[in-house]
């Protein structure tokens, strides 16, 4: 009894004890807990950031035909109508068989265009190799009809993998019977190989956790190129908790091992935990995750890619991890740089970098995702479409300046585009090679950063003799310009190479900017490039 | 059987609200420096400072802002000036009750 009043003499005596200031601070911690959350973890925002991601996200238009589909059927997919001919181009890659097949089996998928009513028109069947690399295809028909929809057949009820299908694109044609179909050229394709590896530093089990403890902190692998392209690395991460709150940025420098000299950024990637799962998770059981890293390198030189968290609020509990090996990668350090303190670690970090193959056609490089196609007729149609991938940046087929090591010049993720700086005198060129002459064509492209980049745009058949291209102009308001680019021009019917330049706008309105001592910035993004040919 | 009376000793509850102050903080992804002052803050609550050694804490880092600026810390010059707008405004408050605190005591004429 007297055990229980002394009890209660406490529970009241803590009651009465500064029970305001308790108060205060139970509803400060309430309120903290339910508002605090930074906004971009709220759950509305979230849906929204997920989709922008999954917008930009360069999965895209990507299908799966797993083992229970036999067929693939894209509704609505395209628009054909009777007595017209039609092109269509596609990757396919057929995925290794999970049942053991060997690598020597092959496939057969067939391409075929459906009415709404059901009845289809074959187009083409392919002999695919199983669990070989990405492969280019194109199909031509002449139809009799008006058909809506696509369908991918595979003819092989054994087979029990995944048929990946992507990068679908239809073409109306001139030639539109069979006799003229099958005179046609077969088009040609600038497929980019990205998945050439240059160093690989690999191991299923990861042995060493790379930790982002202080702020302002780099982690960074130093490597010795390989290549003259980079174009991705593939790193194995592990965010803690949200991985905290902005970006981290992988970046590509230049190094020299002797002095510890380290140059200019050549590459960087921003992404945060969304961003990186969206757009870069290649695997979620191992953590694998690929970020693009473009650059373009000197062979037997040293480089150095770094992940750092500059512009990233983290704690112990919301950080990154970076996955690594007890074993040293080809004699080559790892370290971590703390607002410019340099201290090597043991280790290696757990990555594989990519270079770039192009497609090739008489020794000239065709561009990504260009295609020179034979439309009938004798004429014939080449095709550029930038869509903001890092692939754009492997395009450019110069960048000029006073100093060629460090340009200035990156593909830009924030804005989807390449981005300069200029501060070293630097231009962008581009080189289009048609194959075949040229009577017409027409180039569009736009700005990068809007009405915060100045831009100049030039286009030449010889590289000497350079045009201006302005700005489209609003019609009914002069005064206002759109930041595309846009030209329609002729050809001599002689010329097949077309050059652009992109150099920063000196005298432009924003001026005031580098009056500030910040750099101007210019820039390109969305090019398309289309030119009628003169096939004979 | 719990203890009550040794739970509810004044000094072990203000230590479990400053633990649990700095566990939500860092549950709810915020960095440190955040942290700290959400720390602060409930510190403040549980055992005020008075407004003068605020006052002279905000002088510091008032003098430690340019001087971060200058050495080009610019990341932590800006933590500094986050840093004196909150010791600003515990100034203010406990200025405010201080003088209500004074208003009180002092005899009615």
């Amino acid at each position: 009894m007297k055990k229980d009043r002394t009890t209660l003499f406490a529970i009241r005596k803590f009651a009465c004890w500064n029970s305001g200031k308790y108060l205060l601070i139970f509803l400060l911690l309430l309120g903290v807990t339910l508002y605090g959350k930074n906004f971009k973890d709220e759950h509305s925002n979230q849906a929204y950031m997920h989709e922008i991601n999954r917008l930009s996200s360069a999965e895209q238009g990507v299908y799966f035909m797993d083992q229970d589909m036999n067929e693939l059927v894209l509704e609505e997919a395209i628009s054909v109508s009777p007595n017209n001919g039609y092109r269509i181009l596609f990757d396919a890659f057929v995925g290794a068989d999970s049942a053991g097949n060997g690598m020597d089996d092959k496939i057969n998928l067939s391409v075929s265009v459906k009415d709404r009513f059901g009845s289809q028109l074959p187009i083409k069947s392919y002999q695919l190799s199983v669990g070989e690399k990405k492969v280019s295809l194109e199909g031509v028909f002449a139809s009799d009809d008006f058909y809506r929809d696509l369908v991918f057949t595979n003819n092989n009820e054994n087979y029990n993998g995944v048929i990946r299908i992507e990068n679908i694109r239809t073409f109306a044609i001139s030639a539109n019977t069979q006799a003229e179909i099958k005179d046609l050229k077969e088009s040609i394709v600038g497929r980019t190989d990205f998945n050439k590896t240059l160093h690989s530093n690999w191991s299923d089990q990861a042995e060493h956790e790379y930790v982002f403890r202080r702020k302002q902190q780099k982690i960074c692998q130093i490597f010795v190129a390989n290549s003259d392209t980079i174009s991705a690395v593939d790193l194995r991460l592990k965010f803690v908790g949200t991985g905290g709150i902005g970006n981290y940025y992988l970046e590509l420098y230049g190094y020299n091992s002797s002095d510890e000299s380290i140059f200019e950024r050549l590459a960087f990637y921003s992404f945060d935990r969304a961003r990186a799962i969206e757009q870069l998770l290649l695997d979620d059981v191992n953590n694998i995750y690929r970020i693009p890293m473009v650059a373009n390198l000197t062979y037997g030189k040293q480089y150095m890619f770094c992940i750092n968290n500059d512009k990233t609020e983290f704690n112990p509990l919301n950080t990154l991890i970076v996955l690594g090996q007890n074993k040293q990668f080809e004699n080559n350090d790892i370290f971590t740089l703390v607002r410019g303190q340099h201290s090597n670690m043991d280790g290696s970090l757990l990555f594989k970098l990519y270079g770039a193959e192009f497609s090739d056609y008489e020794g000239g490089k065709i561009p990504t995702g260009a295609i020179i196609q034979d439309i009938g007729g004798g004429k014939g149609l080449y095709t550029y479409k930038q869509n903001g991938r890092f692939s754009d940046f492997l395009d450019i087929s110069e960048i000029g300046g006073t100093e060629n090591d460090n340009p200035g010049i990156f593909y830009d993720n924030s804005v989807n585009g390449i981005a300069g700086e200029d501060n070293k005198d630097t231009s962008i060129i581009y080189t289009f090679n048609t194959v075949y002459p040229f009577d017409k064509f027409s180039i569009s492209a736009d700005q990068p950063g809007g009405n915060y980049t100045d831009s100049k745009f030039y286009i030449s058949f010889d590289k000497v003799n350079w045009q201006e291209v302005q700005m489209r102009v609003d019609i009914d308001s002069p005064k206002i310009v759109s930041n595309k680019f846009e030209i329609i021009t002729s050809g001599d019917g002689k010329q097949n190479v077309i050059y652009i330049k992109i150099i920063c706008d000196q005298e432009s309105k924003t001026k005031k900017i580098s009056e500030l001592n910040a750099a101007k910035l210019f820039g390109i993004k969305n090019i398309n490039v289309e030119a009628e040919l003169r096939i004979k | 059987m719990i203890n009550i009376k040794k739970i509810s000793k004044r000094k072990n509850v203000d230590y479990f609200l400053v633990a649990l102050t700095i566990v939500i903080g860092f549950y709810l992804g915020w960095a440190v420096l955040k942290v700290a002052l959400l720390t602060f803050v409930v510190w403040q609550i549980l055992y005020p400072l008075p407004s003068k050694t605020l006052a002279k804490a905000i002088i510091f880092a008032l003098l430690l802002f340019p001087a971060l600026v200058i050495t080009n810390f610019n990341n932590r010059s800006e933590d500094a000036g986050v840093l004196v707008f909150c010791l600003l405004v515990a100034t203010l408050i406990m200025t405010i009750v201080e003088f209500v605190k004074l208003d009180k005591t002092s005899p009615i004429e």
